[in-house]
């Protein structure tokens, strides 16, 4: 998060995004959409691909990987390649939608923040600090077993605890941009609060709120996994990586290595692709990351 | 200096008080209340109400935290419910251990994050500059629990080697100590190394661009000497502020990582008692990590302070 600060304080006043110069340029950023795109398309078209179900139990149990189970199976005689290919559902839905609700969020409660300032201010940044006080992963831990572990909970949770962090980087913007002459033009024509936030303060902020969803994308995918691996994320029949990667995985993994092998490797893979975007995404807002080019 | 380290620690309180009221309401909301969990499904409802009553659970929450707070603020923590124990002793017994694989872990940082990102800034637009990068990139992307899996996994299959899985204090038998502790800490290290070494790397750029590195080389001192005693010095500056994030964000890591590796420290304490709704563990815990994670951002400015003579300590809040 202080990187996509240090970051955002670099970004030009207003910058063209010309997507395709950007991955002409940017080999690691092509390299991480194509993997995001790929597995998207595996997501979307789970069915068509896995040769059975996610919670089918049709197969022999712990069998070794061949041509008909290219994975192996597992414990209960489930097609590991076919949960596989549908964890891409879980891990990817979650992750988008997770972080959509984060910078959306976050971005509300920063223009509102930012905007009124005084008490309005101070009570939400105070609120903010006490969220912004806890590890991550605790407080995630914590909230998700209040309220108990399904896949809207998990979304909602990650999205809600993201959206603090956001909310910070996008006040700062707000605090300069409401300063700008097109918001006193707006305001002594007499448009309300209201139309000034919703209208003209909001999209200003939507280029921010798009990189930070973007360097945020590989956390949120990895906290999910984290916490369905310490059984406190997605429930056990679905088809999680993180939660596929503890429990049998680990009991069994000297017999039937591949339990524990591929599901990490979707995962490793979901999140490299995140992982490069984000770089690509950083090399562009601020070049001098990196040192001087 | 003094004034404003006690300003600091003055304004830690009202978050503190913040941290601990939300706690308070998450833990009591849980679906599974601790007096269900402990006597188990087939309770009457008169029996799950006695042990409430036993508990306090019964009273109002307001009552309830008041209650709480008076001991904390008098230093008694409370005591467990389902270990035979107060917390603090509990906490106590298990804070070594996970202090231990903290020291490690950052100890595997410093070194790995502090060498690759050097090395790659000298090699900057050489090959090795590009493949530390991908390197790094990729170490930030695989989850250390999978990582920690493999770790127990490989050796196991390949030479049937499994690390020791009972605690050795360190000053018994170091070495069987270091068994136990070197894989988890190098697991987590190199991760979070790898995060640390991309900062190195820019901050060290950025100085070796500056006018008196030009006149150290000028001056015909060898690149060595004018990388590690003129230029890592000043580079050290956005470092210590991701090292002490990253500290605070290593105490998730350690509930995962303690999990896979079987340590018997405070991550599991925390995990153990949200599994089974023990309710004032999960509190202090939860108070106990905030204020590291406040403690360690007043240690980051005040490094700050102490490496950089031209940064002034003045004013109250920051984030």
């Amino acid at each position: 998060m202080a990187e996509a600060q240090l970051a955002l304080e670099a970004l030009p006043e207003r910058r063209r995004w010309r997507l395709r110069v950007i991955l002409r340029r940017h080999l690691m950023g092509v390299a991480g959409v194509t993997i995001l795109v790929m597995l998207g398309l595996v997501a979307l078209a789970a069915p068509l691909i896995a040769p059975s179900g996610p919670l089918a139990q049709d197969a022999p149990a712990l069998e070794r990987p061949s041509l008909s189970h290219p994975f192996g199976t597992d414990l209960v005689g489930r097609d590991v390649f076919s949960r596989v290919v549908h964890g891409a559902r879980i891990s990817l839905g979650i992750g988008f939608t997770a972080v959509i609700i984060g910078v959306l969020g976050g971005s509300l409660i920063g223009v509102v923040s930012g905007y009124f300032g005084g008490s309005v201010d101070y009570l939400m940044q105070r609120l903010v600090e006490v969220i912004l006080a806890f590890p991550l992963l605790i407080l995630l831990l914590i909230i998700v077993a209040a309220v108990g572990a399904s896949v809207q909970n998990v979304i909602l949770v990650i999205g809600i605890v993201m959206a603090p962090f956001m909310s910070r980087i996008v006040r700062a913007i707000v605090l300069a941009e409401k300063e700008l002459p097109y918001i006193e033009a707006a305001r002594s024509l007499g448009a309300s609060d209201m139309r000034i936030l919703f209208l003209h303060l909001l999209p200003s902020v939507f280029p921010l709120a798009g990189i930070l969803a973007s360097i945020a994308l590989g956390g949120v995918i990895m906290a999910e996994a984290g916490l369905s691996f310490l059984g406190l994320g997605v429930p056990p029949p679905n088809p999680s990586w993180g939660a596929d990667l503890s429990g049998n995985a680990r009991v069994y993994f000297q017999h039937a290595p591949w339990l524990a092998v591929f599901p990490g490797l979707a995962l490793s893979l979901t999140i490299l692709g995140a992982n490069l975007l984000a770089e690509a995404v950083r090399d562009v807002v601020d070049p001098f990351a990196h040192g001087v080019r | 200096m003094t004034g404003y380290i006690v300003g600091r620690l003055a304004a830690l309180v009202p978050i503190l008080v913040g941290v601990s009221i939300v706690v308070f309401v998450l833990v009591r909301i849980m679906p599974g209340n601790f007096a269900q969990l402990m006597l188990g499904p087939n309770a009457v409802p008169e029996q799950v109400q006695e042990l409430e009553r036993e508990y306090g659970l019964d009273r109002p929450l307001v009552e309830q935290y008041f209650d709480w707070l008076n001991g904390v603020v008098r230093g008694d923590l409370g005591d467990s419910y389902i270990r035979d124990r107060s917390v603090a002793s509990e906490l106590l017994d298990r804070l070594p251990i996970t202090g231990e694989l903290l020291i490690l872990t950052v100890g595997v940082t410093m070194l790995l994050g502090l060498a690759l990102g050097a090395v790659a800034a000298v090699n900057h637009r050489r090959p090795a500059d590009g493949i530390l990068r991908a390197v790094s990139i990729l170490g930030m992307s695989v989850p250390t629990f999978w990582t920690a899996t493999l770790v127990i996994l490989l050796p196991s299959i390949f030479f049937s080697y499994a690390p020791p899985f009972h605690h050795v204090p360190f000053f018994e038998n170091p070495w069987d100590n270091l068994r136990e502790y070197g894989p988890p800490a190098l697991v987590l290290g190199f991760a979070s190394s790898c995060g640390l070494a991309r900062i190195v790397r820019g901050a060290l750029l950025g100085v070796l661009g500056s006018d008196y590195i030009r006149t150290a080389r000028s001056k015909g001192l060898r690149e060595r000497v004018v990388v590690r005693r003129h230029a890592l010095g000043n580079a050290m500056l956005p470092v210590v502020t991701i090292l002490g994030l990253e500290v605070a964000t290593l105490m998730g890591g350690t509930v995962i990582i303690e999990q896979v590796f079987a340590l018997n420290g405070l991550g599991r304490l925390m995990l153990e008692s949200v599994s089974a709704r023990d309710y004032p563990v999960i509190q202090v815990m939860a108070l106990y990590a905030a204020v590291v994670f406040v403690v360690m951002c007043l240690f980051i400015d005040l490094a700050y302070a102490w490496l950089d003579p031209r940064v002034r300590l003045t004013g109250g809040r920051r984030g």
